[in-house]
């Protein structure tokens, strides 16, 4: 195993770390604020479940999660899922969407009532008043813990190895059993560590965008 | 906007059920159904000489054994890597058809599934550093090493069954080559694997130059290897019978030849 060889069979693997990462993030995104909506709603039903919800899945290990969905419909109802990545996305998502949901809910919590009345005044209906008025000042103010939640996330794929999907550093191990190389394992590292780098200017840059309102 | 968010929940929750309770009703056989989809999932790990890769084909004593049977029994071979802590829960929730990765059969294995006639057999060996080779040279120059062997493996209960290192510092490791990874790192002093596996892959000219076998340290009772199958399964009777053929005809003989594996082999044995 050359390096040119281990290198690109690690960037086969991160292209699933990235797959999972993205399309996790992409679902649990919009998801995430429909799990807030039910934690805040005045209906309380359904308050009750989405805080237990979000209770259990915050409660739990992300690793258990994802062997419940993988294994549990086909050890109760013999209907066992086809794919392994589709399970631990499905994972991800639920558990991202409600420690988002959280953020969310802090967020929307922390703009003043005022600012509700005024757009009554204004003649807004609640969902104009929702979506034009208050959330484009919470993205404002959530960005940064929610930059910690997406850089975990990133490192977080890793446990999809638990269900042997080959992602990054399920290849690293692999080479490792097979070659008897131990530093491709901390080389996957590097892969992390550059994408994150990538992440966190991202991060910054919108920052920098939102950072209207000054005087 | 929020009632009508819990209706489309509720109804796709339903459907999910719905489908889920379909899926229930389904009477055909375990075998049936396999014949019906076409494909054997067989679970394995990567390892040498039973399953791993050369360059880019998936290659090995158990890969061409099991592309074999599959031939005879008329189904496509279906190679599914998994993690081998989960090899039980992979069986029951029909995630993979059979476990086909150089299995040793135990009676604890057997409350778990079912497993077909053994056909190779194996021991427990011990593996060290090359720089240590003057020091362990039997099991009894072993009393003080540091020992690491693969979790519920045959090899830990080798170790457990034997006086002069059942008191030793063990670590159950996750997999048979992280026990030579940790040999690598210095973090265990012995190491136990499969004879069958130790043969192929460490010593002179292979990944593990470094490590050696010690000749006077081979434990525990002869194992058998053998291919699990869901409890009740009438697969194993395919498997059993396929083993049975394989072995008459020199096919088995001529794989195990290929791979280093011709004292192993054993005659197919309930």
């Amino acid at each position: 195993m050359t390096f040119e060889n281990v290198t690109l069979q690690l960037l086969e693997g991160f292209g699933l770390t990235v797959a999972l990462f993205a399309a996790t993030l992409a679902l649990s995104l919009p998801l995430g604020l429909v799990v807030t909506f039910g934690s805040m709603s005045k209906i309380k039903p359904i308050q009750w479940l989405a805080r237990t919800v979000v209770w259990v899945i915050r409660g739990t290990p992300l690793m258990l999660q994802v062997m419940v969905v993988f294994y549990v419909p086909g050890l109760v109802f013999n209907y066992p899922m086809q794919s392994r990545f589709i399970a631990v996305l499905i994972a991800f998502v639920i558990n991202y969407s409600c420690y988002f949901s959280e953020i969310y809910r802090g967020g929307i919590e922390s703009i003043s009532h005022g600012q509700y009345e005024a757009a009554q005044v204004l003649g807004m209906t609640k969902g104009q008043t929702f979506f034009r008025i208050i959330l484009p000042q919470v993205i404002k103010r959530i960005l940064s813990p929610m930059s910690n939640e997406v850089i975990t996330l990133v490192k977080d794929t890793s446990l999809a190895r638990i269900i042997a999907v080959p992602e990054i550093i399920q290849v690293a191990y692999n080479i490792l059993g097979g070659y008897a190389l131990v530093w491709p394992l901390f080389y996957s590292g590097a892969f992390y560590l550059l994408f994150v780098g990538l992440l966190t200017l991202l991060f910054r840059f919108a920052e920098k965008k939102l950072n209207y309102y000054r005087v | 906007m929020k009632k009508g968010l819990t209706v489309i929940v509720a109804i796709v929750l339903c459907a999910a059920f719905a489908v889920a309770l379909t899926a229930c009703n389904n009477d055909k056989s375990d075998w049936e159904q396999i014949q019906e989809s076409g494909e054997l999932v067989i679970g394995i790990t990567y390892f040498r000489p039973m399953n791993y890769y050369e360059g880019e084909a998936l290659v090995g004593f158990e890969t061409e054994f099991a592309t074999a049977a599959c031939e005879l029994l008329g189904v496509t071979p279906v190679f599914q890597e998994i993690n081998w802590n989960n090899k039980i829960v992979e069986l029951q929730a029909g995630n993979i058809d059979v476990i086909w990765n150089g299995m040793t059969i135990s009676d604890d294995l057997r409350t778990g599934m079912d497993i077909s006639n053994a056909y190779m057999s194996n021991r427990q060996v011990a593996i060290i550093n090359r720089n240590n080779a003057a020091i362990y040279t039997d099991l009894v120059s072993m009393t003080n090493a540091r020992l690491g062997a693969e979790q519920q493996s045959a090899g830990e209960k080798a170790i457990k069954a034997t006086a002069e290192l059942a008191d030793n510092a063990y670590v159950p490791l996750e997999a048979q080559s992280t026990v030579l990874n940790e040999l690598n790192a210095g973090t265990i002093d012995v190491g136990f694997i499969d004879i069958v596996m130790a043969t192929a892959s460490i010593g002179e000219g292979t990944d593990y130059s470094n490590l050696m076998m010690v000749e006077g340290a081979i434990i525990g009772d002869d194992e058998l290897y053998g291919i699990g199958v869901r409890k009740g399964s009438d697969l194993l009777e395919q498997i059993n019978s396929a083993i049975q053929t394989l072995y008459d005809n020199g096919t088995l003989a001529t794989i195990a030849a290929k791979y280093g594996l011709t004292d192993a082999l054993v005659a197919p044995q309930a």
